[in-house]
């Protein structure tokens, strides 16, 4: 399997995932109440925050995984990844509904149906949730009720994640057909979109064209928005006026979510690269190419989807990297100047999943391409010198695994799964 | 250059090179290049008394003589992208802008007549109708405004999404929206007359109405619409694709181009398919125009195809642009006695 190949599997996933994620119907158990575990109370938009640094240190003793707590089941697979704002997870499903789910009683609150598949995740503001869909459109709803508060199009489906800052809602989108987002390297090139909406009125305030889709989510940081570009090239605007303050060009499609820490902007790209960038200037300061990682002799064709988490001067990523057989990898790499600490391997057959650190300890999720009884996708939870510390495994011929990003709050993981369902890890 | 001769029939076409195309209609030949505009062309021409108008993401409004491709004049007051499509009635051309203003304009001397604001982008196209100029704005809202004096008559704000085009037929005001409705307004009064929820995705393109029906295009479907009581009166199902181009119906006809890039003809009565031309490799946004039996659509690859009413079959294809045309031709045929009417009008009058 080329690279190529690959990202076509990765966009098929609506297809391959019909036949063998089928999810049972809705269920769930009570959880039990939030406890003084550390990390934070509350997980309001993709990648925790604004800047999507995931970083959380505390004092307390390491986490430690029991058991699944509860679980809810949607009607299709969850790919989008839940965001929890007082007391209420939401996330988006394959079944075109966005579920408000009390993590009180384990039930759904609301349900909202929008006109396609959700891939990205929601994010909540001053009780209002948004979030896009394959349907093209961005809707915000009122957070207790779910009611419509507006809804505004975009001319291509929406894969990104919203990020909320300022009263504006900075999202990306895609061409304009699911088709076109699969064979978009065979389809006359089309271009992508970031928008800036008003968050309170749904009234557009600018959009910027880039040379092609926009899925990655913007990064918000002090005025500044910083997205990627499957035109291979981040971007730095200018939050109120939609002016580019920099530009750079990486060597391939940047699906991957900016994460800024430190004065840097960190992100991956389709080509295995995982670029450092002056957040002020732009200037490149370095780049990790997982293809000619520190332990293997050969080119590999490593494609990295997923976010970064950069914590206590280590940058962590997921990866897929085909081999003989495609498998996922954890990469740690030097924050201070890009060069590889440590890799391990595998995790299934991809790390679309971004992970989080908590009180030092990775936490991501890993999926299949299909239904195979070769590899194990899971939940998995690794030391930082890359030690596994324990894992959730499923049956691969059945579950294609995690392709959502852990959040956790109040010592409680929460994930989607590819079965339908958002799982609760019980960390204590 | 080719000059145009009395029978000749011109189509004009704007592409996001910038370029407003002048092109002989029947053989596909470009007549002339109108190239100022700095920033994409996504309004869509409109030629009244031997002139085209035509809106550019630049921010300015032209009027280029439709003869010899040359500027007539520009309005420069929009402070952001013309993508709304100039109306002209009356010697007034009337336009949106996304500075979210509506402009009156002199059409003989690109002064400014009146403006109105809006609360947000004005990217859709006024409709006039018995001295009332129709608009819906990215704020949510329909607006009537007195064609003479630029004021406000009603505002329709029911939708929770930006509103397309409005269409006027009959007493009532067709709109669409992003919140995935279909409106039917009362012309006179503003007032809701039905609501029309099953598109799947957001409408982007005024709904066509014919005969008593609207059709629609949306996310994954073409909708005929009883017009009095908002009804489905049939659908086709477009999996994985959509419709952001308003469809254009012609003796019990629809045309419809679809983002996959192809243009459908469909029988009005039945949504039962006539051809299919699938040519395009690349989305169609923008309405078809038909004239004198043949079918004029442009396509995301820079290609106005000029395709048999009848057959869908290919007449010729118009490739210079070098980028999408991401709006409807309008024909003018110089045989006419006034010259440019556009097509739709000229075919209802003759």
């Amino acid at each position: 399997m080329n690279r190529r190949q690959l990202l076509r599997a990765c966009g098929t996933v609506a297809v391959l995932g019909a036949a063998g994620c089928n999810a049972p119907g809705r269920e769930a158990t009570r959880r039990v109440g939030r406890r003084d575990t550390g990390g934070p109370r509350n997980w309001p938009m993709f990648l925790h925050g604004r800047t999507n640094r995931r970083c959380f240190p505390t004092d307390h003793d390491v986490l430690e995984r029991s058991a699944i707590d509860w679980s809810y089941g949607t009607d299709d697979a969850i790919w989008s990844s839940p965001v929890l704002a007082d007391g209420t997870l939401y996330v988006g499903s394959y079944d075109g509904h966005l579920y408000a789910i009390s993590l009180e009683t384990g039930d759904a609150r609301w349900r909202y149906r929008t006109g396609d598949r959700i891939d990205g995740s929601p994010a909540v503001a001053d009780g209002t949730v948004y979030v896009g869909s394959h349907d093209r459109n961005v809707y915000a709803l009122d957070a207790e009720t779910g009611e419509e508060r507006w809804i505004f199009g975009t001319k291509g489906i929406v894969r990104s994640s919203p990020t909320v800052g300022d009263g504006t809602v900075f999202i990306g989108s895609h061409c304009r057909t699911e088709e076109c987002s699969v064979f978009y390297d065979v389809r006359w090139p089309e271009r992508g979109y970031v928008h800036a909406i008003d968050a309170d009125t749904g009234v557009p305030e600018w959009r910027y064209e880039t040379g092609d889709g926009v899925l990655s989510t913007p990064a918000v940081r002090d005025g500044t928005v910083y997205v990627g570009s499957s035109d291979d090239t981040l971007y730095a605007f200018d939050a109120a006026s939609g002016k580019p303050r920099w530009t750079y060009e990486t060597g391939g499609s940047i699906m991957s979510s900016p994460v800024v820490a430190d004065g840097r902007v960190h992100v991956g790209n389709v080509a295995g690269e995982v670029h450092a960038i002056d957040a002020q200037t732009g200037d490149g300061l370095w780049t990790f190419d997982a293809n000619r990682g520190f332990d293997s002799a050969i080119d590999l064709s490593v494609v990295v989807t997923g976010s970064p988490a950069v914590c206590d001067g280590t940058v962590y990523v997921g990866a897929m990297v085909p081999d003989e057989t495609v498998y996922g990898k954890l990469y740690a790499i030097s924050a201070s100047d890009g060069t590889g600490k440590w890799s391990t391997s595998p995790f299934a057959q991809a790390i679309g999943s971004s992970p989080v650190v908590v009180n030092g300890v990775l936490y991501f999720g890993a999926h299949t391409f299909g239904p195979t009884q070769d590899v194990s996708p899971g939940v998995f939870a690794v030391d930082e010198d890359g030690t596994e510390r324990w894992s959730y495994t499923v049956d691969g011929a059945e579950h294609r695994g995690f392709g959502s990003s852990p959040a956790v709050v109040d010592g409680t993981l929460y994930i989607g799964s590819t079965d339908g369902h958002v799982h609760a890890f019980d960390l204590e | 250059m080719v000059a145009l001769q009395p029978g000749d029939a011109a189509v004009y076409v704007g592409a996001n090179d910038g370029a407003l195309y002048a092109i002989d209609a029947r053989t596909g030949d470009r007549i002339w290049t109108f190239a100022e505009p700095s920033e994409p062309i996504t309004s869509s021409p409109r030629v009244s008394g031997g002139t085209v108008f035509v809106g550019a993401n630049d921010g300015n409004l032209y009027a280029v003589d439709a003869t010899t491709g040359e500027r007539r004049w520009e309005f420069t007051d929009p402070s952001k992208p013309v993508t709304s499509s100039p109306m002209v009635s009356g010697g007034a051309v009337y336009v949106g802008a996304d500075d979210g203003a509506v402009y009156a304009v002199d059409a003989r001397t690109g002064e400014r007549v009146w403006a109105t604001e809006a609360a947000g982008p004005v990217s859709s196209s006024p409709t006039v109708a018995d001295g009332t100029v129709y608009v819906g704005a990215d704020d949510r809202t329909v607006y009537a405004i007195d064609s003479e004096t630029g004021d406000r008559v009603w505002t329709f704000d029911e939708p929770v999404g930006p509103v397309t085009a409005p269409t006027v037929a009959g007493n009532a005001v067709f709109v669409g929206s992003d919140d995935r409705n279909v409106y039917a307004v009362d012309a006179g009064t503003g007032e809701r007359v039905w609501t029309f929820e099953e598109p799947a995705g957001p409408v982007f393109s005024a709904p066509e109405v014919a005969e008593g029906t609207v059709f629609v295009g949306s996310w994954e479907a073409l909708f005929a619409i009883d017009a009095g009581t908002g009804d489905a009166e049939w659908s086709i199902d477009l999996p994985t694709t959509g419709i952001d181009a308003s469809p254009t119906v012609v003796d019990g006809v629809v045309y419809v181009g679809s983002l996959d890039g192809a243009l459908r003809a469909v029988e009005a009565a039945t949504g039962s398919e006539n051809w299919i031309f699938n040519e395009p490799p690349g989305w169609i946004v923008a309405a078809a125009t038909a004239f004198d039996g043949t079918v004029y659509v442009g396509a995301g690859d820079g290609t106005l195809y000029a395709v048999g009413m009848e057959t869908g079959e290919r007449r010729w294809a118009f490739d210079e642009p070098s980028a999408g045309i991401a709006t409807a031709p309008t024909v003018v045929s110089f045989q006419q006695d006034v010259p440019g009417t556009d097509a739709r009008e000229a075919l209802e009058y003759r």
